[in-house]
């Protein structure tokens, strides 16, 4: 089970993470906004991405990071988009892969 | 006609939420109201994003804006947090007593109907006796029964600012319980959304005090309560309980991988009427079979921490109102709790230690988050 043991920011903005294998990696957070897997930005059941993605600003930045329970963390971002919820297991591939 | 602020919205309370029984205006659903000459703009905050009656909503409200004059009428919904700011599901409220317990643990089975109840009652009573000091969240909205367990006919007290002092049982126990809300015999029928806040309002809002053990009793299954249990406080630690046939063991390894998939490690576990004991030869016959609990400890890599007897006197215990561990220590059964609760406070210090240095809760402002390299 991946989970973090730290949180923390770069120099160029991103979302970065210290996991509990050792590593570490960071997000740029648009690339996150545009990965949203709420119930909002892509269809519970057909799995299709509603997410307009020239909607999201270029600029966005992220608020706040939260834990929900012992598995995902919530993020709220500057577009007041906040209904997300990050399973760690995602954010770790995001942090390896943007 | 001129469109205006005020004929929109008076014109939208046509509008009902079906399960809130209110219109969405006076629910605060419409913001962000924009007219610009007879184009018309606003947001709907839903109470979810996965609000199942969304497009109805949208389909409505465009039909009576489009009547008033509109010639364009722009919906776009948001989901509302309880708290501005935060996520929806997270909803970490101002107020919230659960930082007091040392340790959440779920009891859970897959199926319903295995002595999930039983088992959550003796082993507080068990961890109780052992001089902890322990607490009990019947988290089972539908069918509370801890209250019988208990034998507890008093309603806990319900202070000023909402918040519930939990009524202390036998064995020094503090309990919440639906039972204590609700008349025994009328049914609690009410809707996912509906469910899910009074969850919370009994996970964040019950002032519990120091505990060293809080144990949710579950309702069986794997949906839409054990999923807000599990994202409103971080669980310890998980008991799943079954017996012993397959289709029950089924039922119970789904338990198992939704605790995987929430993040939350399992303690162990326990295999109720795992055998029959003969009030009258005194021999145990195994009416399920044997070894089912065994089976699925093997395959998931989770052990079993106790095997249950199914006995008679024990079931009266519940029924009287006083679990089997005080009630009749001697008994196999009281004697298999013990050694479950005994189990289950030893292997929760190991994940303790194990998840050292893990981030548990959090809650941080991006702005202030200390800057460093990858």
């Amino acid at each position: 089970m991946i989970q973090p043991k730290k949180v923390f920011r770069t120099k160029d903005g991103r979302l970065g993470f210290e996991w509990n294998d050792g590593s570490r990696g960071a997000c740029a957070i648009r690339d996150l906004r545009l990965a949203c897997p709420c119930a909002l930005c892509v269809d519970e059941h057909t799995g299709e991405k509603l997410l307009d993605e020239s909607s999201v600003p270029q600029d966005i930045t992220l608020v706040k990071v939260q834990s929900i329970g012992r598995y995902a963390a919530g993020l709220t971002f500057s577009d007041g988009h906040n209904s997300g919820i990050y399973p760690y297991e995602k954010l770790y591939n995001l942090t390896k892969t943007k | 006609m001129q469109l205006n602020e005020q004929t929109i919205m008076t014109a939208l309370q046509a509008v009902q939420d079906p399960d809130l029984h209110k219109n969405i205006v006076e629910l605060n659903f419409v913001q962000n109201l924009k007219i610009d000459g007879d184009k018309v703009s606003f947001d709907l905050k839903l109470t979810t994003p996965a609000c199942p009656i969304r497009d109805k909503f949208k389909d409505q409200c465009i039909t009576i804006v489009k009547s008033l004059g509109a010639s364009e009428v722009n919906v776009t919904f948001t989901a509302q947090g309880r708290v501005e700011n935060s996520n929806t599901a997270a909803q970490a409220p101002k107020v919230s007593y659960i930082g007091d317990v040392a340790h959440v643990v779920a009891v859970a089975s897959g199926k319903g109907g295995v002595g999930k109840s039983t088992v959550t009652a003796n082993l507080a009573m068990a961890l109780s006796l052992s001089g902890a000091r322990v607490g009990i969240l019947d988290a089972d909205i539908y069918g509370p029964s801890m209250g019988l367990m208990f034998g507890i006919d008093r309603a806990p007290e319900v202070f000023e600012d909402n918040t519930i002092a939990p009524v202390e049982a036998k064995g020094g126990i503090s309990i919440v319980s639906m039972c204590m809300f609700a008349d025994s015999d009328k049914a609690t029928i009410w809707r996912g959304p509906m469910v899910s806040q009074m969850i919370q309002h009994f996970i964040h809002h019950v002032r519990w005090g120091k505990l060293d053990y809080l144990l949710v009793d579950f309702p069986p299954g794997t949906g839409d309560i054990q999923l807000t249990l599990t994202q409103n406080c971080p669980m310890a630690g998980a008991v799943v309980v079954t017996t012993p046939q397959e289709v029950a063991l089924a039922d119970c390894r789904k338990g198992l991988a939704m605790f995987d998939s929430v993040g939350v490690p399992v303690v162990g576990v326990v295999e109720n009427m795992s055998y029959f004991i003969c009030d009258q030869c005194g021999k145990a016959h195994h009416i399920f079979r044997e070894g089912g609990g065994d089976r699925i400890a093997k395959s998931w890599g989770v052990p079993v921490i106790a095997k249950v007897p199914l006995e008679p006197a024990v079931a009266d215990c519940g029924d009287q109102g006083t679990p089997a561990v005080l009630r009749d220590p001697n008994s196999e059964s009281a004697k298999a709790f013990m050694q479950a609760a005994d189990a289950m406070v030893r292997t929760l210090s190991v994940f303790k230690t194990e998840g050292d240095g893990v981030l548990k809760t959090f809650n941080y402002e991006f702005a202030e988050l200390p800057e460093e390299d990858v």
